[in-house]
């Protein structure tokens, strides 16, 4: 049986046009990498401070 | 190769940067996953399972943002399905990484060529998001006409598909619901809604599927490049390659497909099952509740019947006192005084409490008087019988006159004539224990002792 307001919370409004610059702007896009990338810097930084 | 953390350029085979220490394998590995979704992304697509592959896609530019392949495809997939928006936005980011030779280039030159469909779009969309909120405020009728527009600009958009199969179930026009589900499905067979209403719709279908052109066109393709001529010899290890191929097929695809089949079946009837037993309580419920209203509401019309039947009864007797009152007025003492000793006491409105007292205190004394006297004149011509009711109703109306002693004399004294002994020494001695020093105790007195 389907719960029509339960299945109408599960529909998003769709990305506008005009939405799509503010949309990119607002999310910074990481990964994986950018992740071990940081990972590795922050254990650079340490090596370097106890030298 | 250049490393990603300090941009120098370090050897292919090395599995950590030397100068950084950058986990050069770990990198390697997070590439092969990324691209390795992108291939099952890719798969996914081909296969129409459009849902399926934004998750694959999208895992991918998570695991390396830079895999411009895999962003293309989830915006092509998004393009696809009618999520232009979205569709834009993975080629925007794509061209920014890779601002050369991307054929997201491409894609978003097209869409800046055909302004008017852009907007067309952009107004589906629109449509779509407004749909929405006309939906959540239970105004289906108007969702539905914003969606059939949506689906006139954007024919693709499955999304809005869905949702207008949605409005039309509410609305329980399942037949009409039902080309949009199939619609949806041949766009995206792996869509969860669709495949929900789609099985709300048809328990016992299986989920359509549609053969792509492409797809189509692929296998031909495949089937053409097979046919290769064979020698005699190469016919016969042909066939028995085939006759094992076809043997390892069975076992290792056609008999486990069959027992998912199964699976997947009994899965559904469970669902199903467990569906039907809370359909059941529901109805249980709220049958329970229906008879509990019920109940209540007949409560309620008993209350107010008897509430209506008191005051019937009372308004009866208002109209009885007024009847009262005007026989009493008309002089018809005796009529008025059966009428006034019909009333129920206890049924008479307050207000009329006061009318009622006056009327007895007047009547019923007129009225005894009356029958003693219509009694006494019976008794005098002998006419016992009428003089006894004479003198029991004046007995009835008023007992403590100054003639109710003597009226249970004369009740004595017919009775005694009569030869009714028992019933004549009753009278006498209520006349004596009720009017003591009266005449009538005095004279029952004396015939009570001649009797004796």
């Amino acid at each position: 049986m389907i719960d029509f307001k339960e299945e109408l919370r599960k529909f998003k409004p769709a990305l506008e046009v005009d939405g799509i610059e503010e949309v990119i702007k607002s999310n910074e896009i990481k990964d994986m990498i950018d992740l071990l990338t940081h990972i590795t810097r922050n254990l650079e930084i340490k090596s370097e401070g106890k030298e | 190769m250049i490393c990603p953390a300090c941009h120098i350029e370090i050897q292919e085979n090395l599995s950590q940067c030397p100068r950084c220490q950058f986990n050069i394998f770990l990198y390697r590995k997070l590439k092969a996953i990324s691209l390795r979704l992108y291939n099952k992304g890719l798969e996914q697509a081909n296969n129409r399972e459009l849902t399926n592959a934004i998750g694959s896609l999208s895992k991918a530019v998570e695991f390396d943002k830079t895999n411009i392949n895999a962003r293309n495809l989830l915006g092509l997939v998004y393009y696809e399905i009618g999520e232009f928006g979205q569709a834009l936005a993975e080629w925007v980011i794509s061209t920014h990484f890779q601002k050369e030779d991307n054929i997201a280039l491409d894609y978003i030159k097209r869409i800046q060529r055909s302004g008017r469909k852009l907007e067309q779009y952009n107004d589906s969309i629109r449509m779509f998001n407004q749909a929405i909120e006309y939906a959540g405020q239970r105004s289906e009728d108007l969702a539905i006409i914003q969606l059939k527009k949506a689906l006139q600009l954007n024919p693709n958009f499955v999304e809005a598909c869905c949702l207008v199969a949605l409005c039309l179930l509410k609305e329980n026009e399942k037949e009409k619901a039902l080309p949009y589900i199939e619609k949806a499905l041949e766009i995206d067979m792996s869509n969860s809604k669709a495949i929900r209403y789609y099985r709300e719709l048809r328990p016992n279908s299986f989920i359509p599927r549609r053969e792509d052109k492409s797809t189509a066109t692929i296998r031909a393709h495949r089937r053409r490049k097979s046919k290769a001529p064979f020698s005699p010899m190469g016919h016969i290890i042909g066939f028995v390659v085939g006759a094992i191929c076809t043997a390892a097929l069975l076992l290792i695809l056609v008999i486990p497909d069959r027992v998912n089949v199964l699976t997947k079946q009994i899965e559904d009837l469970d669902i199903k099952n467990q569906n039907l037993e809370i359909e059941y309580s529901r109805l249980k419920q709220e049958s329970q509740e229906t008879i509990s209203d019920l109940e209540e509401e007949n409560r309620k019309v008993l209350d107010m019947n008897g509430q209506l039947q008191q005051r019937q009864i009372a308004l009866e007797e208002v109209q009885k006192i007024n009847q009262v009152q005007i026989l009493y007025n008309n002089k018809k003492i005796e009529d008025a005084a059966v009428l006034l000793y019909s009333l129920d006491a206890f049924n008479i409105p307050e207000e009329n409490r006061a009318t009622y007292d006056e009327l007895s205190n007047k009547v019923f004394i007129d009225a005894a008087s009356a029958h003693y006297n219509n009694g006494q004149s019976a008794y005098s011509r002998k006419d016992y019988d009428k003089a006894i009711v004479e003198l029991e109703k004046s007995l009835l109306y008023a007992r403590e006159q100054y003639y109710s002693d003597n009226a249970l004399y004369y009740l004595g004294r017919i009775y005694e004539e009569q030869d009714n002994i028992e019933k004549a020494k009753e009278f006498y001695s209520q006349a004596i224990d009720q009017y003591p020093g009266t005449d009538g105790a005095a004279n029952s007195k004396w015939r009570l002792g001649k009797l004796k």
